[in-house]
């Protein structure tokens, strides 16, 4: 028997449509295709090499923006540019060096940026092709103590771990005191070291300088250092010059003089660190949005034109049939109308931005996100003057969200460039000189607060750990003004809540869109205590493609206030279990882990109650264990009234290790922060 | 032209009906349209909204749109393509058409042709309101013209399976609910064919799926899908193509949701990460299958529409004598 195989081809022979219809697939695969030419891969050349170097020594400060510097070197002359990705997020810098020479680019990049490992690649500005690419692997300072060596032969013998809570120790050896001294906890300097200005920038700012015995008194003798509060301990600004006990410490010495004093920087949650809700605030700050109103119109207007209109008039001329050529013909005219319009709107970019201008630790800084939506592809010059820094800000997908961000060029620390290729979002952050704060003093339960910034509060208040108070009225620049305490707690509260809450202002979506994320980001900021005013308008004068141009945003003024002031001192977790780890935002934050060691400022001088709220949403602690500074060691304390002599030492610092034991609620089996709290009378 | 699309063409328009279904047609894609945008909107405003979210607006608004012209393009395809040659046939009109000069091919061709001339004349019309989300940017002339083919191809393969029932159906209710029910599979029955096919091919679902999925090549929610998303970028909206895109990375990168995406994979391109494919784009597959489909339907179509002979003439004529 014959075999006949028909192909299709062979069976359309007299027939046209099969061969017209693989010609359309064809030319459809053709068309698409076309999309993908451009994915081909590239070769890199061998003669350029590429160093990059992050944080100090790798150790990265999350709090604050971070400086990555990458050396450069190349056999030929190379232009063109360095390329820093992370999720969609890409930031590039241009980069020209000479032939045979090297250099070295310093930028700074957004802390969430740096919580994972960084690829930065080197792309000739020729052809596009990548040269070089080198990984850097930030260090994550969570859940250990970084102790600087500044002016040692050789390394210091610390022990693997602090006496308090078994912290590790990690020492990082520092060639250079302008060093980032941010990430350290406790600098060491060496006997004949001199102490260097930026050293002592360090401690005013909140860090702990460990100095050889009697050499803090030299020290004290300069005009600006504080007072001594301790034996061998003095207090500079918001840090501490602490004096060895003995020349060559023991292990035990240093054990005992090392302590975890810092709140936990890194959560693990990112949606809740002060830059993500930042960005939400900026995100949120431009007007409401909904596109169409004239294109509906048209569109209206269209099917009028197309459906009655057309068809009448055909079949008043008789030639009804002309409808398939005069309803396409019409409609193409409306979509090259339309894509005109697009493409001109394309050119228009919104706007927002939200700032904070915080006062803490002894200074002050002021820090705006600046967010930018454009439908199209176009670039953008954005300045600032050179008393200000400005840097590329986190993008919405380091924590998970959507949308397409644009290219950031960092020119320089003054300048970044937003490209957008397509729709897409761009966003960064202009670190300002911070205006005059208000001053806030407490009388009893009664707080004045003189207004010396230049801005009109239209709500403010104190946050004292759960309790919100809400003043009422506003508050306008060189105003005073003295409110009482409510002291009533707020459960799930932040100032912006609690305005909202108090002022009967729920429908108003600004607070739980702008004023809510800013809230949550102060406190990552200041802490559990401070002063608060929100301001409707506070402008951000940038330049925008070399013009000056001002940008409205909200903006939310917080000053740190000393918890004893306030008479009732909330936590911060100063350590953890290695499985330890924070989640949530602002008020709303819940721990898991084994343990978790929590540091409280209370007066010296009263009795002080350890409380836990029963009502917030969490189980109770299954036990509590303070550190008793005479014993040395963590005693189990119950609720109620804590035994002063030997839980509060002369600072009034209370050390409460809390074992979280396991979650009994099925919706909130992590334990939050803020039910645990000591207060005074 | 062909006689019978000429035919069809000036019949089309001859009844009142015609502006004011035509003015409902847009109308209606113009309020689906509208809705998208407000439901795209409010889902922009999760997360971050606001201006981060306002350009994932516009993909939002053309993938919902080109969704329910889909679906729009598989309820009326069969409806008008299912009745063209039994509605012949009962009208006793359909030995006319035999007898004439035109060959069964060019009467099955023309009455194909009709039919998807005026489903492309339908989607012409709202061609404006399919191009507005191009004003809120994030979508180009490109993934409108990739979408608009492969709407074509879906639309010729199931008018030609449902003329090819036409022309073999008794009576126009049985081709109506024949063409429909061949449709629906095409839409639904694939991906539960899917499952089971994934089934074995994962050892009961206990390894990882790689390559294809064959059963999914014919559905034309896949094969729209992914001629939108073409070329396959890393990253994707939550828009109603969400589950095409999370499928193709599957096949194309071996992604199981959880970012396990070689690296040697993706390809950086002003701004965006693609996925750097190593086989055929699923598209293609689909394409073929519609192209394939429709020139099976149409030559089975053809056989059953073939002019009858002389003897059967002759045969019939002494039936009725006798």
């Amino acid at each position: 028997m014959e075999l006949t195989v028909r192909t299709g081809l062979a069976w359309s022979r007299g027939h046209t449509l099969p061969r017209k219809a693989i010609a359309a697939v064809l030319a459809l695969t053709a068309l698409l295709s076309f999309r993908d030419a451009a994915l081909a891969q590239t070769t890199p050349p061998a003669d350029i090499s590429l160093e990059a170097e992050i944080g100090l020594d790798g150790w990265v400060e999350l709090s604050q923006p971070v400086r990555l510097r990458v050396t450069v070197r190349s056999e030929l002359l190379f232009s063109g540019a360095m390329e820093l990705r992370h999720g969609r997020a890409e930031v590039v810098t241009p980069v020209e060096v000479p032939a045979g020479g090297e250099k070295t680019y310093e930028l700074l990049i957004s802390p969430t940026m740096a919580t994972q490992a960084l690829t930065v690649q080197l792309v000739a500005a020729a052809d596009g092709t990548r040269v070089a690419s080198v990984r850097v692997q930030p260090k994550n300072p969570t859940g250990q103590i970084l102790v600087g060596s500044l002016g040692f032969a050789g390394e210091l013998d610390l022990p693997r771990a602090t006496s308090i809570a078994s912290v590790p120790i990690v020492e990082v050896r520092l060639d250079d005191s302008d060093a980032e001294l941010a990430v350290l906890d406790y600098l060491v300097v060496a006997g004949g070291a001199q102490v260097p200005e930026s050293v002592l920038r360090w401690v005013t700012d909140g860090g702990r300088l460990v100095v050889q015995p009697g050499s803090a008194s030299a020290l004290v003798a300069t005009p600006e250092i504080g007072e001594q509060r301790l034996p061998g301990a003095y207090s500079l600004g918001a840090g501490q010059i602490l004096e060895q006990r003995r020349s060559i410490p023991s292990n035990e010495d240093w054990a005992s003089l090392l302590v975890p004093f810092r709140e936990e920087r890194h959560l693990t949650d990112f949606w809740g660190s002060s830059e993500v809700q930042m960005i939400r605030a900026a995100s949120n700050s431009a007007k409401a949005w909904l596109p169409y109103s004239g294109t509906l119109v048209g569109l209206v207007v269209y099917a009028i034109v197309v459906a009655p209109v057309n068809i009448i008039v055909l079949r008043r001329m008789r030639r009804r049939e002309l409808a398939w050529i005069t309803v396409p013909a019409i409609s193409l005219v409306a979509v090259i109308a339309f894509v005109v319009i697009g493409s001109v709107q394309n050119d228009s970019t919104d706007w927002g931005q939200a700032t904070i201008v915080a006062g803490h630790g002894g200074r002050s800084e002021s820090v705006s996100v600046v967010a930018a939506a454009a439908n199209g592809p176009l670039t953008h010059t954005l300045s600032t003057d050179g008393g200000s820094v400005m840097y590329p800000a986190a993008t919405a997908d380091a924590v998970g969200a959507g949308g397409q961000p644009a290219v950031r060029r960092v020119v320089s620390g003054q300048q970044v460039d937003l490209v957008f290729g397509d729709a897409g979002y761009g966003t960064v952050a202009v670190s300002a000189p911070t205006p005059p704060l208000p001053l806030v003093r407490v009388e009893g339960s009664s707080i004045h607060v003189q207004n010396f910034s230049p801005y009109e509060f239209e709500a403010f208040g104190v946050v004292a750990g759960a309790s919100v108070t809400v003043a009422s009225g506003r508050l306008g620049p060189g105003s005073e003004v003295t409110f009482e305490q409510n002291g009533q707690i707020c459960q799930f509260c932040n100032a912006a809540e609690a305005v909202a809450d108090q002022t009967a202002q729920w429908n108003d979506s600004r607070w739980w869109q702008v004023y809510q994320p800013l809230s949550s980001a102060a406190t990552g900021l200041v802490g559990n205590t401070y002063f608060f005013g929100f301001v409707a308008n506070l402008p951000l004068a940038i330049g925008l493609n070399a013009k000056a141009i001002t940008i409205n945003g909200p903006g939310l003024v917080v000053v740190q206030m000393e918890a004893v002031d306030i008479g009732q001192a909330g936590p911060e977790i100063v350590a953890m279990s290695p499985d330890g780890t924070i989640q949530g935002e602002g008020a709303w934050r819940w721990l898991s882990g084994e343990w978790a060691l929590m540091e409280f400022t209370v007066p010296i001088d009263r009795d002080i109650t350890l409380r836990h709220e029963a009502d917030m949403f969490g189980p109770a602690p299954a036990e509590y264990e303070a550190w008793d500074w005479t014993a040395g060691a963590f005693v189990s304390v119950e609720e109620g009234k804590i035994e002063h002599q030997r839980f509060v030492d002369p600072d009034g610092v209370v050390l409460l290790r809390i074992q979280l034991g396991a979650g009994e609620n099925e919706f909130f089996g992590e334990f939050p922060i803020g039910s645990v709290s000591l207060t005074w009378a | 032209m062909n006689p019978i699309l000429h035919r069809e063409a000036l019949d089309r328009f001859r009844g009142r009906r015609g502006w004011p279904f035509l003015l409902l047609w847009i109308l209606g894609n113009l309020t689906a349209v509208y809705l998208l945008l407000l439901l795209g909107s409010e889902v922009s405003n999760q997360g971050f909204g606001g201006l981060i979210g306002r350009p994932t607006v516009g993909p939002f608004v053309f993938h919902g749109a080109l969704v329910l012209l889909l679906l729009g393009v598989v309820m009326i395809t069969p409806g008008l393509a299912s009745v063209t040659i039994v509605g012949e046939r009962e009208k006793q009109t359909l030995r006319l058409v035999q007898v004439t000069p035109l060959t069964p091919f060019q009467i099955v061709v023309g009455k194909l042709g009709a039919c998807l001339g005026y489903i492309g004349w339908l989607v012409a019309a709202v061609l404006p309101v399919l191009a507005a989300p191009l004003l809120l940017g994030g979508v180009g002339l490109g993934d409108a013209l990739g979408a608009l083919l492969m709407l074509f191809l879906i639309a010729a393969a199931i008018g030609s399976m449902s003329i090819w029932l036409s022309s073999r159906a008794k009576s126009t209710r049985a081709a109506v609910a024949g063409s429909y029910m061949l449709t629906f599979m095409l839409l639904f029955a694939t991906p539960l064919v899917a499952v089971g096919e994934a089934f074995f091919k994962t050892e009961r679902f206990r390894e990882n799926l790689e390559g294809d999925l064959y059963s999914l090549v014919p559905n034309p929610y896949l094969a729209l899908g992914s001629a939108v998303l073409h070329p396959l970028e890393l990253e994707s909206e939550q828009t109603p193509f969400y589950p095409v895109h999370l499928y193709l990375l599957g096949r194309e990168a071996g992604d199981n949701g959880f970012g396990g995406i070689s690296p040697d994979l993706v390809v950086e391109r002003d701004g965006h990460r693609f996925v750097r494919l190593t086989r055929p784009p699923f598209w293609v597959f689909s394409a073929l299958f519609y192209l394939g489909l429709s020139a099976l339907a149409i030559r089975r179509a053809t056989r059953w529409v073939t002019t009858p002979s002389a003897n059967e003439f002759a045969i019939k004529r002494r039936n009725a004598t006798t």
